[in-house]
């Protein structure tokens, strides 16, 4: 017995109930469909800033960061113990210098990693072009106008280009040209930076790196420290300057000034880190005898790149329409032991502290389509509610208990279908737009396209079928003789 | 008559009691007997137990007490789900205000009970057009029931009731809700299917006019039946 038609009549006539339901299942699906693009979805020429600054396009740490995730509840606490100069953690999770940050009982926690061990880890997850360390240490940098606190960065040049933030003419200034004296590019803002200038000298003292282990949960882990008493001043040329714009505000202070809309100041990474080529920062740090303090730590090889501890590991990928799955396969290869964030993850939660747990979109996702499948319910109860009178009818003709559950599944079963496939559709082809600047090819696209199809609406159907049931029961047990007596 | 013996349908010690403030017996210990090709007429004042029990015999409702039996099978004995296979093919059923379904057309409503019944397709065709031959409606089989006349729409009805030849068709009110005009219409081919078709009839009604087609006539009092009689009004 087909009941198509009769269901298909009845949602018609019901074109308002019909209407809701289909909307909301349709904008339920749209949303599970975008917000897998929040906040990984970003235009490429939008990234490099903080790909630039970060090293690379995901970063690890070896710790957790205080992200709210489901798996929350099997971490415990514990304070952060680091300092600002070891990665860029703080620059993006700020709290948790305050708030601590999340390991298992078992686990190591704060440590410098051995960039090795985890090259090696993650030697089989595909996409990943090269991976490759922050190195920095504290300074002092003086001046004629006076000293300032600052960061000695080994700039890794074959990570992502430097060349698009500097902030003089790279033809008439060339950086990293020098082959007599030491030089490195300056930030242009922030004090005293923004007064220097291209050609002035500038020293840096550049304290003692020591490699020393301490006690873990897991065992000896390795941590690394300054010493100033080991410390020593160098002379730099500054051979260029960088800015590296990652954000705008509003100039309120000028738009009230004038008519019109206020206008956008752009907002530089204000981290002072002054770059110098990777060999040179090498070169200091053996000078200091960080080599020799390395070597004692018993690793096996003396590769600066590969055995000398780091707090922050930048991998970058070859197709950035890749990286959350990429840092997924990377999450899994390397355990609870390390926070793994795309940089777009990173600086979405130092923006707005939003962000979307990578496991916790399942979450949401099952969440949103729940909710429209309750939606759909609502309205076939209101609709068998309506129709009581109909169905007792059924049965006098000789409808059973599962011709009526089947009439009704169908009714739920065309709205949240329809919907979702609306949904998914519009969901995807406004998808279509971030493709602009994306490296996600449209085969790639069609392929995520016709995969929502499979799962959103095998969700969304599901859902909204298994909630429906219950009414669909409900329904078949109405008794034929009640709903015929109020002729 | 041409009857064949034998009852088709009978009731035994049926009561029904509604448990409402001190109770209420809306039946007590009905017997009837029914043969096959019988046209019976229940008659009785509103609220003597007509409905209830042609809503009994149909199945749609269950007694308090005692028992149906359709064609040697009792159904105390059947499921919910059992009785409404048994309603597709071997009781059709015509109500006053012939509850056709309005978004499904004449010959849809009509064949509605054989799909149910899982007849083929061409099965279906050739008894719909049959039916709504006999009650010359062919021209509007494929009219909804908001385009047809009452007297029109009873006519689908009693088609749709009498699709699958069920063993016996359960009318309550008929003519209830029609002129006196499409009454006899309807009366007429009630008439015509028990004497073409051996179709056997139970009716419930205030309708006198019933009276002339009846074999039997049963009439009903505060749920107990107070006569058995045959159309000229002798008692049997």
């Amino acid at each position: 017995m087909d009941f198509s038609k009769l269901a298909m009549t009845e949602i018609r006539r019901n074109s308002t109930r019909t209407i809701v339901g289909v909307i909301t299942c349709a904008l339920a699906a749209m949303i599970v469909v975008l917000i897998r693009v929040v906040p990984e979805g970003y235009n490429v020429g939008v990234a490099l800033p903080e790909r630039t600054f970060s090293g690379g396009d995901i970063l690890i740490f070896p710790a957790q960061a205080p992200l709210s995730s489901s798996e929350t509840n099997m971490l415990t606490w514990r304070n952060w113990q680091g300092s600002d100069w070891q990665s860029h953690l703080l620059y993006y999770f700020k709290d948790t210098a305050k708030t601590g940050y999340l390991a298992e009982e078992a686990c190591a926690g704060w440590r410098a990693m051995i960039p090795r061990e985890l090259i090696e880890q993650l030697a089989s997850i595909p996409n990943i072009r090269r991976i490759s360390a922050y190195r920095s240490v504290p300074c002092i940098v003086g001046t004629d106008r006076g000293t300032v606190h600052a960061f000695l960065r080994g700039f890794d040049l074959e990570g992502h280009p430097i060349e698009p933030h500097l902030t003089e003419d790279p033809e008439k200034h060339p950086p990293f040209t020098r082959k007599d004296e030491l030089e490195g590019i300056a930030p242009n803002v922030g004090r005293p930076f923004s007064s220097i200038e291209v050609g002035d000298v500038i020293s840096i003292t550049v304290p003692k790196v020591v490699v020393y282990r301490t006690a873990s949960p897991s065992g000896l882990v390795p941590q690394l420290a300054v010493d100033w008493e080991g410390a020593r001043s160098y002379r730099f040329v500054v051979s260029q300057k960088y800015a590296i714009q990652v954000g705008e505000e509003t100039d309120a202070a000028a738009g009230a000034a004038s008519p019109g809309p206020p206008p956008s100041i752009p907002i530089y990474w204000e981290r002072p880190e002054f770059l110098v080529p990777m060999d040179v920062f090498e070169g200091i740090l053996a000078e200091l005898g960080a080599l020799t303090a390395h070597e004692a730590t018993g690793l096996a090889s003396g590769d600066f790149d590969l055995d000398f501890p780091t707090y922050q590991l930048a991998v970058t990928v070859d197709r950035s329409s890749k990286i959350r799955e990429t840092s997924r396969l990377i999450r899994e290869a390397l355990g609870s032991d390390y926070g793994v964030y795309p940089v777009a993850e990173a600086r979405s939660h130092m923006a707005s502290h939003v962000v979307m747990p990578p496991d916790m979109h399942t979450v949401y996702a099952a969440l949103i389509i729940g909710f429209a499948a309750v939606v759909v319910a609502g309205n076939t109860y209101i609709s068998v509610a309506q129709q009581k009178r109909k169905l007792g009818l059924l049965r006098v003709i000789g409808a059973t208990s599962k011709n009526i559950v089947q009439y009704i599944l169908t009714l739920v079963a065309y709205v949240s279908a329809s919907g979702t496939f609306y949904g998914i559709a519009a969901g995807n082809l406004l998808y279509l737009i971030t493709l602009i600047g994306s490296d996600m090819t449209l085969k790639e696209w069609l392929i995520q396209a016709l995969g929502d199809f499979g799962k959103i609406m095998g969700l969304s159907v599901g859902l909204s079928l298994a909630i429906g049931f219950g009414i669909a029961w409900w329904a078949s047990r109405l008794s034929c003789a009640e709903v015929l007596s109020h002729e | 008559m041409n009857k064949r013996t034998g009852p088709i349908i009978s009731c035994h010690e049926i009561s029904k009691f509604y448990p409402v403030g001190d109770g209420l017996f809306a039946l007590r210990d009905v017997e009837l007997e029914v043969p096959e090709g019988a046209f019976v007429v229940i008659m009785g004042p509103s609220g003597s137990g007509k409905t209830t029990l042609l809503n009994i015999l149909g199945g749609i409702d269950r007694p308090t007490h005692g028992e149906v039996i359709l064609k040697g099978r009792k159904f105390s004995r059947l499921s919910e789900d059992d009785l409404a296979m048994l309603r597709r093919t071997e009781i059709g059923m015509v109500f006053q205000f012939f509850n056709l379904f309005p978004e499904l057309t004449a010959v849809e409503n009509i064949g509605l009970p054989m799909r149910l019944a899982g007849y083929d397709d061409d099965a279906i065709t050739q008894r719909t057009t049959e039916l709504l031959e006999a009650v010359r409606l062919l021209d509007r089989m494929k009219h909804y029931p908001s385009e047809l006349s009452g007297g029109e729409q009873q006519r689908v009805a009693i088609c749709r009731a009498l699709a699958t030849r069920p063993a016996v068709v359960l009318a309550d009110e008929p003519t209830g809700n029609l002129d006196s005009a499409r009454s006899r219409e309807i009366m007429g081919l009630f008439a015509k299917f028990n004497k073409e078709e051996n179709q056997t009839f139970i009716i419930a009604s205030h309708d006198r006019s019933f009276l002339e087609y009846a074999d039997i006539v049963v009439r009903i009092v505060d749920g107990e039946i107070a006569e058995r009689s045959d159309r000229h009004g002798t008692l049997i």
